[in-house]
């Protein structure tokens, strides 16, 4: 997976993360850390 | 030649290959996202089967420069979006596409220059994996 941006690049994400499957569905902000994202693209 | 896209996804929106009927919208389910408030005015959809506040970003490559609705974050700067699809796909890019003018309802400041964001996609029952 590619993560691209437009714009200006200062105000693109600084990180994106991908989740899939299970850990996708189950995604919330209260269990964040003990999730592994298949993919991760950092600014 | 111009047309409306309330009327459904299956069909091309590739000037070189019109009859390429296949479409990634027309597969996606539901897009939900967490964390966030949708801004703007607009009513098109390129995925007039799905349900959900995120499909307001959802769009095709080639509209990625129209003006429509947006996602803000209602509080910090991370916002969640998660997508379900109907079928298998395959999703190889993303576009997370700013517009640094937009006021942060939350907090008063503009744009959203550290923002993070994290995208779940989930599988089709059929490829989901039981314990």
């Amino acid at each position: 997976m590619q993560v691209i941006g437009a714009g200006p690049a200062a105000h693109h994400p600084s990180s994106v993360h991908c989740y899939v499957g299970q850990a996708a569905e189950d995604l919330d902000f209260s269990g964040l850390d003990g999730v592994v994202p298949a993919q991760v693209a950092i600014r | 030649m111009a047309h409306s896209h309330n009327h459904g996804g299956g069909h091309s929106h590739d000037d070189a290959n019109p009859d390429d009927d296949w479409n990634l919208y027309q597969h996606l389910e539901r897009a939900e996202v967490l964390n966030a408030v949708v801004l703007g005015e607009g009513d098109t959809t390129w995925a007039p089967n799905a349900t959900g506040k995120a499909l307001c970003i959802m769009r095709p490559n080639a509209r990625r420069l129209q003006q429509g609705q947006i996602l803000s974050s209602d509080s910090d700067e991370q916002v969640i979006v998660k997508l379900q699809f109907a079928a298998p796909v395959s999703v190889r890019k993303l576009m997370a596409r700013p517009q640094p003018k937009t006021r942060h309802p939350g907090s008063g400041t503009v744009g959203h220059p550290r923002l993070k964001a994290r995208a779940g996609v989930r599988r089709p029952p059929e490829q989901s994996y039981g314990g």
